[in-house]
């Protein structure tokens, strides 16, 4: 075969137009893929102004990265007005972005957007993001106590329920008895077997065919009135048994009040336990929502640190970004990980100014260079804040074992005009006050372990009280407007997906010390009221029980009477003290 | 259209067979393996260097580019058995450790799958074709060329505009 020469200038053609199209369109198609690959990170939409390749040296500058908060689509959650870095070129020639330092400046978070940054999957989120921010700011609960009618006339009561039951059983259980008892060892037969007795008494002296014939007549009556008190026994075992299940009925309904006054108390009533929990709720909604956001971003943010490494065939894999299939990788002479950022130079602009920090070790092969992702980050002398500190360590490098570290120190926070409660009976705005507030956060695999401290001093709080507001509300709110300082601590304990908050404040002893009594007695008048009104709807029900049982009661003394009755003619019929009916001690086999 | 012509314009002309052949295999190197692979630069300055057809190699490329979209999910499993066989993996490690080889991301399941495919395919490829070229234009070419098709292609305006271009002197080197 020939060789066309001419094909090489062809080649050289070709190949020159293929790298000059690649570079005229590599901009674009790299501002593409870093759209696509955040927002699929982040659930919402990631956009980038611009992104501007160069060669020699390799590096590359993106500009107007905003990337949307997924719980407010209206909101950026962090924007960055321009990132450069330059990549190792050595590097990649083998697939691997290596940067030695990258800058990025004008990084802002909670910045609006002109339009909704929502994808599909972020929308059922968001609805959600905003009923949780609903709910951040507290609701005071009402500190009227509510009318005693209202509330009875809403509340089942266990007590009456448990009245009218034990009087529908005894009834039912008393006619029925009743109807049992009817003819059973009654008046006449007592009086009939009685005179039966009497004639067999009066046969004695009639021979052996007189003899002979009583004895019979005897048998037949002993039979009759065996009969009988054969069922009356059983009939007053049964009785006796139902009054003494009925007692303990009747002891349960005769509690049954008190449990009900009991649990309408503990539902309605403000408790001196329950005024603790309104300064607990006051904080623990407002930090309950930090915890659960912090959280969210940490969750997003975590798998990328992990790799997302396969294992296939014993050999570990990654997804290429752009390329199908996956990549295999093989031991490395020199292990580098595929990305690698080694030192990020961050300036953050917050409300109080600009804070500097670096990021160290950005990787997701963190178990190949054997050291965590750092941070740290600080400003001082910033406006309405004397200083600020954030530091920690994310330590994936071990997958089995991963650890992960922050905390943060803010001191001399000037905090002014914040909404606490929006209570209508009793909204309260913090006015002014200075806060220092202390985070350790940390992660050990799923567990976590995080304690929160804030100390608040030059506190002003305006409680507006209504006019029509109750005496507690009043006095809360005198109270509250009085303190000036105080602390709040918090622990977050558990798991990522299920953790536990727990908030505790010297609010408590100053709130309960101003309102404690107040309080209780407002309680012991509430539990008055409750009870009489308790009462007033049981009594009648509990009477008519009461004298139901009564009824059941005479029944069982009537059926033991009876029954000694029985017994009493059966003496008499088998001889007893006054002598057998039967001569010649015949004895009946009863 | 162009390139359907001017393939079979060659299919039917004194062109040799192996010029169309390798042309062919070429096309179903580049077309099966990611068009946007390194090694497909490789291929391209064969393509062009040897005096294969390059009508025919545009033409089995958007053929063969066709096929491979169907075929990657057989390419990933293949190239994925072969880059995981342990009796491999001393060579794979070694041309893991050369940048030549990272470059043209042999360690992709795609690529090696498609790449081992193709390759595999080449040589018996070129033979076969080469053979049905010929048979084609010993025993076949006389009824093609009375088709109603051929019939219909020739007397077409395009067919007429585009041989009497190519015959004074156009469309392009070699074709």
């Amino acid at each position: 075969m020939k060789i066309r020469w001419q094909g090489l200038i062809g080649f050289v053609v070709v190949s020159t137009l293929i790298f000059a199209g690649w570079y005229i369109f590599a901009d674009g198609i790299i501002r593409r893929a870093i759209e696509r690959a955040g927002t699929e990170a982040v659930g919402a939409m990631v956009e980038l102004e611009d992104a501007d390749l160069t060669l020699f040296p390799l590096g590359l500058t993106l500009t107007g990265l905003e990337v949307t908060n997924p719980d407010e689509p209206m909101t950026n959650a962090v924007e960055v007005k321009r990132i450069a870095f330059l990549i190792d070129p050595g590097r990649a020639l083998e697939r691997k972005v290596i940067v030695e330092e990258l800058t990025a400046d004008g990084i802002r978070f909670n910045t609006p957007r002109e339009r909704s940054g929502a994808v599909d999957t972020a929308l059922e989120r968001a609805s959600a993001g905003v009923k949780e921010k609903a709910e951040e700011v507290f609701a005071m609960p009402s500190f009227d106590l509510p009318d005693i009618r209202a509330v009875l006339s809403k509340e089942g009561l266990k007590s009456l329920e448990l009245a009218e039951a034990l009087k529908r059983d005894i009834e039912a259980d008393r006619k029925r008895w009743e109807g049992e008892m009817k003819g059973l060892l009654d008046k006449e037969k007592i009086a009939s077997y009685k005179q039966r007795i009497e004639k067999l008494k009066g046969s004695k002296s009639g021979g052996v065919a007189g003899l002979i014939g009583g004895a019979a007549e005897a048998k037949k009556l002993q039979e009759e009135i065996s009969g009988e008190i054969e069922r009356a026994r059983k009939l007053n075992t049964e009785l006796q048994q139902g009054i003494k299940s009925y007692k303990a009925r009747i002891e349960e309904a005769r509690k049954a009040p008190s449990e009900d006054i009991k649990r309408l108390k503990e539902k309605y009533s403000l408790t001196p336990e329950g005024l603790s929990n309104i300064s607990r709720n006051l904080f623990g909604a407002r930090l309950g929502g930090s915890v659960d956001k912090g959280l969210g971003w940490y969750r997003r943010l975590a798998p990328y640190l992990g790799g997302g490494i396969e294992k296939v065939g014993g050999k570990e894999v990654v997804r290429p970004v752009r390329m199908k299939g996956v990549n295999v990788r093989f031991t490395e002479r020199e292990p580098t990980p595929e990305f690698l950022i080694r030192k990020a130079a961050l300036s953050v602009s917050i409300p109080a100014g600009e804070i500097a920090g670096t990021v160290r070790d950005i990787t997701p092969d963190q178990k190949i260079i054997g050291r965590p992702l750092t941070f740290d980050f600080s400003g001082e002398k910033l406006e309405g804040l004397d200083s600020i500190k954030l530091s920690g360590a994310l330590d994936h490098s071990d997958p089995t074992n991963i650890s992960d570290t922050a905390s943060f120190d803010m001191k001399g926070l000037r905090l002014e005009k914040r909404e606490l409660s929006v209570s209508k009976e009793l909204p309260l705005v913090l006015e002014t006050a200075t806060a220092d507030l202390t985070i350790d956060a940390g992660f050990k695999g799923e567990a976590m372990d995080t304690a929160i401290k804030a100390a608040f001093g030059s506190v002003r709080v305006d409680a507006a009280v209504g006019a029509d507001a109750g005496k507690v509300a009043k006095a809360f709110g005198e109270a509250i407007e009085g303190i000036r300082k105080f602390g709040v601590e918090a622990v977050v304990s558990g798991t990522i997906d299920d953790h536990k908050l727990s908030v505790s404040t010297d609010l408590d002893r100053v709130l309960k010390k101003a309102l404690g009594k107040f309080v209780k007695d407002q309680a012991a008048g509430f539990e008055k009221e409750l009870k009489a009104g308790i009462l007033a709807k049981t009594d009648g029900p509990l009477g008519e029980m009461l004298k139901s049982y009564g009824g059941v009661e005479s029944l069982g003394g009537e059926s033991a009477g009876r029954l000694k009755q029985g017994d009493g003619l059966m003496e008499e019929l088998a001889g007893g003290a006054t002598g057998g009916i039967l001569p010649g001690g015949v004895k009946l086999p009863f | 259209m162009r390139f359907f012509v001017r393939f079979l314009k060659v299919l039917n002309s004194e062109t040799a067979p192996s010029q169309i052949s390798l042309a062919a295999c070429f096309a179903m190197v580049a077309g099966l393996t990611p068009i946007s692979s390194p090694h497909n630069l490789l291929v391209l300055l064969l393509a062009l260097v040897l005096t294969v057809n390059l009508s025919t190699f545009i033409l089995c490329l958007v053929l063969f580019s066709g096929f491979s979209y169907l075929l990657d999910p057989v390419f990933h499993a293949a190239g994925l058995a072969i880059l995981t066989a342990g009796s491999l993996e001393g060579l794979w490690t070694s041309l893991y450790n050369i940048t030549f080889f990272r470059l043209i991301g042999f360690n992709n399941s795609v690529l090696m799958g498609s790449l081992v495919f193709s390759l595999a395919l080449f040589v018996p490829l070129f033979f076969v074709l080469n053979v049905l070229i010929r048979n084609y234009r010993e025993h076949v070419l006389e009824w093609v060329q009375k088709t109603k098709f051929m019939q219909a292609l020739k007397a077409s305006k395009f067919y007429r505009l585009y041989t009497s271009y190519s015959e004074m002197g156009g469309g392009g080197v070699g074709l």
